[in-house]
């Protein structure tokens, strides 16, 4: 991947973390009073589902107004260069939604909330090695077992895991692959196959020679979830993360103006000193050569 | 190719990471820690199989006695999926071991009935707790007339809502 260590993909990673997060609750802000209230959870069963003060907290005050601290939380998390207080109002904003109750939680929502508890740390120290090493040691763990797990399941490899997957009424997607693609049955085994051998892979992303590759196999991956599940929270959420773990090239295009240049000072003209007044007559300064 | 897995050692544990961690999870500390990092949940993604998808469909009965179905009162893509989420519950009809979670898929079907008959008061309000099933593989290829279909798994009627109050 990158040889530059200057760590620019996990400075830069809770910026945009900051905005797909903001723009995930703008997303749901309509439905903000039906989730959480006590239109769809009886109130007996809410202990089940939640935590005690979050209850209290959302009694005290409405969805609507943490919910709007959300949004600026994560906004300004995207612009501030000193963003400490975003970042942790945020992931206890976050919590409060989606990690400590859980009813209507997905797993993007686990997702976001590790990438925050790492926004929040790297906010935190400055960045280093170890963070880096800790922040790329957590996405190989989310994919190596996601991998394993879906490697014990037989559907996985008969092609029916990704068939079921893609035709599935979740969100209504960009492209919705026909009944009759099922005529292509080598194509979702083959897809399913690859999908176990990319995720149990994921650690090789480790080394010089196949990291690019699995890195770009894995964003490909979630474009192809992206369009064809219609769970684009989640992809870009995961694409994020893999742009900025390991630095990819393609981070340095989109991120470009907020990237600073490694050299802070001035660069210098590299010019001999002149060491005599410029003869302009013919032969000039030139006559002792002859 | 589909019996590839089988040349796997069947080790169970292994398929659920969240099992090789639940020693730690005992641990008041580490619960804390796992939970508010997010660690707890975020592992299984459509491991080992994909599950189904559940809904409710709601039908409101018309004074000539005819059925019509009910729009969601969700209003975008992302809150109704987050309702379907919720709904994976209803996978308790399906293995029929599973009581207690039976009972609370009920009591959220029942409570949804409550909030649509709240908007719809003049009208008798059913509630049906779907599944949807869409056609595999080897099905089509049998079978190529087959098509996806909603397995109806529990209503939740106008007249039990009527009886409870």
């Amino acid at each position: 991947m990158s040889k530059s260590n200057n760590y620019q993909g996990l400075k830069l990673f809770p910026r945009g973390l900051g905005l797909l997060l903001s723009l995930a609750m703008i997303r749901l802000w309509p439905d903000l009073d039906l989730l959480y209230s006590s239109l769809f959870i009886p109130g007996e069963l809410l202990p089940q589902y939640s935590e005690k003060w979050i209850i209290i907290l959302l009694d005290w005050g409405s969805p609507r107004l943490y919910a709007g601290l959300y949004i600026a939380s994560g906004l300004l998390l995207a612009v501030l260069r000193q963003n400490f207080v975003p970042a942790i109002l945020l992931f206890v904003l976050h919590y409060l939604f989606f990690v400590g109750y859980t009813p209507w939680s997905y797993g993007a929502d686990y997702i976001g909330q590790t990438a925050l508890f790492f926004s929040l740390s790297i906010c935190s120290w400055r960045s280093s090695h170890y963070l880096q090493f800790f922040f790329r040691l957590q996405l190989t763990a989310i994919y190596f077992f996601a991998g394993l797990g879906k490697a014990f399941g037989p559907t996985w490899w008969n092609g029916e895991a990704v068939w079921k997957a893609i035709q599935q009424p979740l969100i209504p997607p960009f492209f919705k692959v026909p009944l009759s693609a099922h005529r292509y049955e080598y194509l979702w085994i083959g897809l399913g196959i690859l999908t176990i051998i990319i995720e149990l892979g994921y650690p090789l992303t480790w080394t010089k020679r196949f990291g690019l590759f699995f890195t770009n196999c894995i964003i490909l991956m979630h474009i192809g979830i992206a369009l064809t599940m219609g769970l684009i929270h989640f992809s870009s959420l995961m694409i994020w993360y893999n742009l900025c773990a390991w630095d990819h090239p393609l981070l340095h295009r989109i991120a470009k103006p907020l990237i600073q240049p490694l050299e802070t000072t001035e660069p210098t003209l590299q010019v001999r000193t002149a060491t005599a007044d410029l003869d302009t007559r013919k032969g000039g300064n030139d006559n002792h050569i002859r | 190719m589909e019996h590839l897995h089988r040349y796997f050692p069947s080790m169970n544990l292994l398929s659920y990471p969240i099992q090789l961690i639940r020693p730690l999870l005992a641990n008041r500390l580490s619960e804390t820690y796992l939970s508010w990092t997010g660690l707890a949940g975020g592992y299984a993604f459509y491991s080992p199989s994909v599950g189904n998808c559940y809904e409710i469909q709601v039908q409101q009965q018309l004074p000539n006695n005819s059925y019509t179905h009910t729009a969601t009162l969700f209003r975008t893509a992302t809150g109704l999926m987050r309702y379907h989420s919720l709904l994976d519950i209803g996978v308790s009809f399906v293995y029929t071991d599973k009581r207690d979670e039976q009972q609370t898929a009920i009591a959220l079907i029942k409570q949804a009935q409550q909030t649509y008959r709240a908007y719809h008061p003049h009208a008798s309000v059913n509630v049906t707790l779907v599944s949807y099933v869409s056609p595999s593989l080897r099905q089509l290829k049998t079978d190529l007339s087959s098509r996806p279909f909603y397995l109806s798994l529990y209503t939740y009627p106008e007249t039990i809502a009527l009886s409870d109050e």
